[in-house]
């Protein structure tokens, strides 16, 4: 623990922020909602099998919903509070280079948040499958689909954070109107829309001939646009960080 | 002895104790304005704040994109109707007041996940409350300024937009006196579906802002409160069977603004969510959105009069 705080002083910060507030455990109910989801299926009807069911959860509830909303809530905190509160010159008064407070800052939202949204899987795919439907390669296909999501949505919204007051309702409006929007109304837009990249992964990894999805991404394109998106997201939040004076 | 700084402040035994000086205060002369001002000038701040007036312009994009949001659809269709009369009838069958109102009721619920926090979480994070409790107005007084601030800051998006398209479809009527004549419930039903799903959609925003500190926790807790507990229903109707299951249809908090607008204003062709299960009379909905109002507004009650 002490090696953490003298290596990564930002992360152990916000780390310690997080414990201390409520959002993360508003943050953890959004993650666990899929569990109560599960334990209906389970104790319903059946009237679809329980790989359906997972299929369609992800795709219908945990992509459009409950990532982005676990996800938003901690990444537009992590630097958007130190800005409300008006504790960024104590932040930046540190000998620590504006980049690595960015990193670190969005190291410590994607653990808190992955972490959270790991369990709350984990359980809803054990509550969910039951014998010989329990695959792995659906649990796996689940967790690489919600990191994926939770990444891009996670770099872009601290970026978000860093520019408006209003990053978390901005970002939630996003995700859950502005891409439903224009998945219905200009589906080639759809590409644009990170959603849209967290679902690709999901089939992909899934590898299953009954689960498609209209113009699904390619695993390696999917990975560059990650890789893409939240590099240059953090670069930018670095610019602007270095932008602002400490005193 | 006179050099110790405390004597110099302690009085000659012989002068005369506690004196008063005229300072110069003054009582206050003009009117008292009393509470019922003090409510209106309360109601006229929160709305000019909700609104992003004189602040920075982040505060404002919201604002400025729900009231396009909800004006541009409605005066570029009239526009196109009086310009190009051919598609009129056609237009005017497929964008109407139920289909108009069901686009609008989304932008109501956003109007409400950032207006209703900004009414009562900064109070209260600032501890300004008891500034505002030392005054004239009482804790109900406080608490009715603020619905009357939201209720007024949605119906302004709930029912002009409707008022706008009702002038538009008597202007472009072939005989707008006769057209008045044949439909005269509009404007009722328009004002009572506006009034409906600003005051259910302002009752749950103020009772999630009323516990949160933080102005974004609130939005989200609310928009995803309203998600994911429609989502539960959903998937709860499609696990149940039995006679009762019509009923959870009640409970989708999400759904109901949508069937408030199916039951007076008709049914929207291509706008709207299907009912879980049968559907149900309209007016059943108005226990839900009673009784969502009752509860938000005791629950904000018991929470106000507790604060210090």
């Amino acid at each position: 623990m002490m090696s953490l705080s003298r290596r990564a002083p930002i992360l152990w910060l916000t780390l310690r922020q997080f414990r201390a507030g409520r959002a993360t455990w508003l943050a953890a109910l959004f993650a666990a909602t899929p569990i109560l989801l599960a334990v209906i299926h389970r104790l319903g009807s059946r009237s679809v099998s329980d790989a359906e069911f997972l299929a369609n959860l992800f795709l219908e509830v945990l992509a459009p919903t409950v990532v982005p909303l676990a996800t938003l809530m901690l990444a537009t905190n992590a630097l958007g509070n130190e800005l409300a509160d008006r504790t960024v010159p104590y932040l930046l008064l540190k000998p620590i280079a504006r980049a690595r407070i960015v990193v670190e800052k969005f190291l410590a939202s994607a653990l808190v948040t992955s972490l959270t949204l790991a369990v709350g899987l984990l359980v809803t795919w054990a509550v969910a499958s039951s014998g010989a439907e329990r695959s792995s390669r659906m649990l796996a296909a689940l967790l690489g689909g919600t990191l994926a999501g939770m990444l891009a949505y996670g770099a872009l919204f601290m970026l978000i954070s860093l520019l408006i007051q209003r990053a978390l309702l901005v970002g939630i409006i996003y995700a859950l109107i502005w891409e439903s929007a224009l998945a219905r109304f200009i589906p080639g837009v759809k590409l644009l829309s990170i959603r849209h990249f967290s679902q690709s992964v999901f089939v992909r990894l899934l590898d299953d001939p009954t689960v498609t999805l209209d113009r699904a991404l390619q695993l390696p394109s999917a990975l560059a646009v990650l890789v893409v998106v939240t590099v240059a997201a953090l670069t930018v939040a670095s610019l602007l960080l270095r932008r602002i004076n400490a005193a | 002895m006179s050099s110790v700084p405390g004597d110099a402040g302690s009085a000659p035994a012989a002068g005369p104790y506690g004196e008063i000086f005229d300072r110069g205060y003054q009582h206050y002369q003009g009117r008292r304005e009393g509470r019922a001002h003090a409510v209106r000038a309360l109601t006229l701040y929160s709305m000019r704040r909700a609104l992003g007036v004189k602040k920075r312009w982040t505060a404002k994009i919201i604002p400025i994109f729900l009231y396009a949001a909800a004006f541009v659809p409605v005066v570029t269709i009239i526009g196109v109707r009086a310009l190009v009369t051919q598609v009129s009838a056609q237009l005017a069958e497929g964008f109407n007041y139920s289909f108009l109102a069901a686009a609008i009721s989304p932008l109501l619920l956003i109007y409400a996940a950032a207006a209703a926090p900004e009414m009562l979480c900064d109070d209260r994070r600032e501890n300004v409350l008891p500034l505002y409790f030392s005054r004239a107005i009482t804790r109900v007084d406080y608490l009715l300024a603020k619905v009357l601030a939201l209720g007024l800051l949605m119906g302004s998006i709930a029912i002009v937009p409707l008022l706008v398209l009702f002038v538009g479809n008597t202007l472009l009527a072939d005989a707008p006196l006769t057209y008045l004549r044949q439909h005269p419930g509009d404007i009722g039903r328009i004002l009572i579906t506006g009034t409906l799903l600003s005051v259910y959609y302002a009752a749950i925003g103020l009772v999630i802002a009323a516990f949160t500190a933080r102005k974004g926790v609130a939005a989200a807790l609310y928009i995803g409160f309203i998600t994911i507990e429609t989502g539960v229903v959903e998937a709860l109707s499609l696990a149940v069977s039995g006679a009762w299951k019509d009923y959870l249809d009640l409970f989708s908090l999400g759904n109901v603004p949508d069937r408030i607008v199916q039951w007076l204003l008709g049914p929207a062709s291509g706008a709207g969510s299907a009912p879980v299960g049968a559907p149900l009379q309209g007016w059943t909905y108005l226990f839900t959105v009673a009784a969502v109002v009752t509860v938000c507004g005791v629950v904000m009650h018991r929470r106000y009069l507790a604060e210090e």
